[in-house]
């Protein structure tokens, strides 16, 4: 008797595109030779081709296609890239109901200019698995909000191809291992905020090259060594915040040629050697805290004066 | 009037117009010209599955002809007709026989007819059910499959 497992693959394909993404994917599970069909990228081609989803202009949305696209397998996150999101400009993911993660295929969304996780409620659940280094493959990328998420592993070096990045925000988002020593490539960065993750190592001396930097966040990390002589070039930057580390040696004289500043953490370190005597050209309006280290000598006087200091 | 032959040697004598709904046969007879009263060979096709399938073609002989660019209209698979659906009630080999003879004899209709119907048994059942419903012998290691049941954790649970 004729059955299903004797139709040829294009006819099994033919019945299985008349059910939904969702109906489909469980058929993974009846046998290997249904699941090599199901995951492979001619039949997530048919299937997205087939099904009636509205492909997607360069700046409309469809939070349910947009969600789905983190939780495909990578053959339909592929065709929904080709045939349905390649013009897009910015992908907005808020409110997923289960943990998803970024696809590979995200590399070949090339006119993509803003991918935000936007939150919508405290409840749903956060993108999960490692950033792919596809992502370096966005350069025309200007913003990357990937804060309060649940990614693991480091963050891929790949991400220095971004030069036209001026917010790159993975606060909070569980990266770990080393910031890329090419950071200082991405030369429009305003705002960078890499705190509350397990990123260790050293500090790459190209961050001085950031010079548009307004806001540096990279307290709440395991980062160690010395703080790079430079950052004082940023002179841009208003918040600098490096607390709650493992930074060793002496804190740089020129962060007081930073004289937008309005906050200045570097407390909780192993920080050694005076407070310089250039700290005292500070406005009194600056926040500055440094407990917690290991620094002697005296307070400059000027700074003696400001009541903002904590004690060290 | 045109003759054909099944693989096991039955002969049908059908008209034109329901010969070709099959652009495979259309395709033949205006190959070999009108003349040729040779009956035409379907070699992949046994006489039990002709006879459903000729059933089908004259049911659909007056149909009106498709609308062009209007494919988009019978997209669901819930988009069938109550005479097709009595059609299809059929045992699964005989099922299965059609849409292979739909596919070889190139009868976009019937072939769609007959995928729809079994994409219809399959919805709205479990995976274990639709292995039973099919045969289908589960190939997996527990380790494999529960892999897949991992991945598919946001649309599996049903």
């Amino acid at each position: 008797m004729c059955s299903i497992a004797d139709l040829p693959t294009d006819l099994a394909t033919s019945i299985l595109v008349h059910l939904s993404i969702q109906e489909v994917l469980p058929l993974r599970r009846l046998s290997r030779a249904f699941n090599a069909l199901i995951t492979s990228s001619h039949f997530a081609t048919v299937h997205l081709i087939h099904l009636d989803i509205p492909s997607t202009g360069a700046d409309t949305h469809h939070a349910g296609i947009d969600s789905i696209f983190l939780l495909v397998p990578e053959s339909y996150a592929d065709a929904f890239v080709r045939y349905k999101y390649s013009s897009r400009k910015s992908l907005l993911w808020g409110g997923l109901s289960l943990r998803g993660s970024i696809p590979k295929a995200i590399g070949n969304m090339t006119m993509l200019t803003y991918l935000m996780r936007v939150e919508r409620s405290l409840a749903c659940q956060p993108i999960a698995g490692s950033l792919p280094g596809e992502i370096g493959m966005l350069t025309k990328l200007k913003w990357l909000y990937l804060f309060n998420t649940n990614l693991s592993g480091p963050i891929p070096p790949e991400i220095c191809f971004l030069v036209e990045l001026e917010s790159l925000r993975l606060d909070h988002s569980g990266v770990s291992g080393p910031i890329p020593d090419n950071i200082g490539n991405l030369k429009n960065l305003k705002v960078l905020k890499l705190n509350g993750n397990a990123l260790s190592g050293p500090l790459p001396g190209s961050i001085t090259e950031l010079v548009h930097l307004e806001t540096l966040l990279l307290d709440h990390n395991k980062l160690s060594g010395d703080i790079p002589l430079g950052l004082g070039k940023a002179n841009q930057l208003k918040a600098l915040c490096l607390d709650h580390n493992q930074f060793t040696g002496s804190i740089p004289a020129d962060f007081a040629n930073l004289e937008k500043l309005n906050c200045l953490r570097l407390n909780d370190n192993r920080l050694s050697g005076t407070i310089p005597l250039e700290f005292n050209e500070f406005s009194p309006i600056t926040e500055i805290v440094l407990n917690d280290n290991l620094l002697s000598g005296e307070i400059p006087i000027g700074l003696a004066s400001g009541l903002q200091l904590t004690s060290l | 009037m045109v003759k054909i032959t099944s693989s096991d040697n039955q002969e049908f004598t059908i008209s034109k117009e329901i010969a070709n709904q099959s652009v495979l046969i259309k395709n033949m007879l205006e190959d070999v010209g009108e003349s040729d009263d040779q009956p035409i060979p379907l070699p992949n096709v046994s006489g039990a599955i002709l006879q459903k399938v000729i059933e089908y073609a004259t049911m659909h002989k007056d149909d009106p002809p498709p609308a062009p660019e209007d494919e988009t209209k019978l997209k669901t698979s819930e988009d069938i007709e109550e005479r097709d659906k009595e059609f299809m009630q059929l045992d699964q080999g005989t099922m299965f026989e059609i849409i292979l003879a739909a596919n070889y004899l190139d009868m976009k209709n019937l072939l769609d007819l007959g995928c729809k119907t079994v994409a219809n048994m399959i919805k709205g059942k479990s995976v274990e059910e639709v292995r039973k419903l099919f045969n289908i012998v589960n190939d997996f290691t527990p380790e494999e499959e529960e892999q897949i049941r991992k991945e598919n954790e946001w649309c599996e649970d049903r």
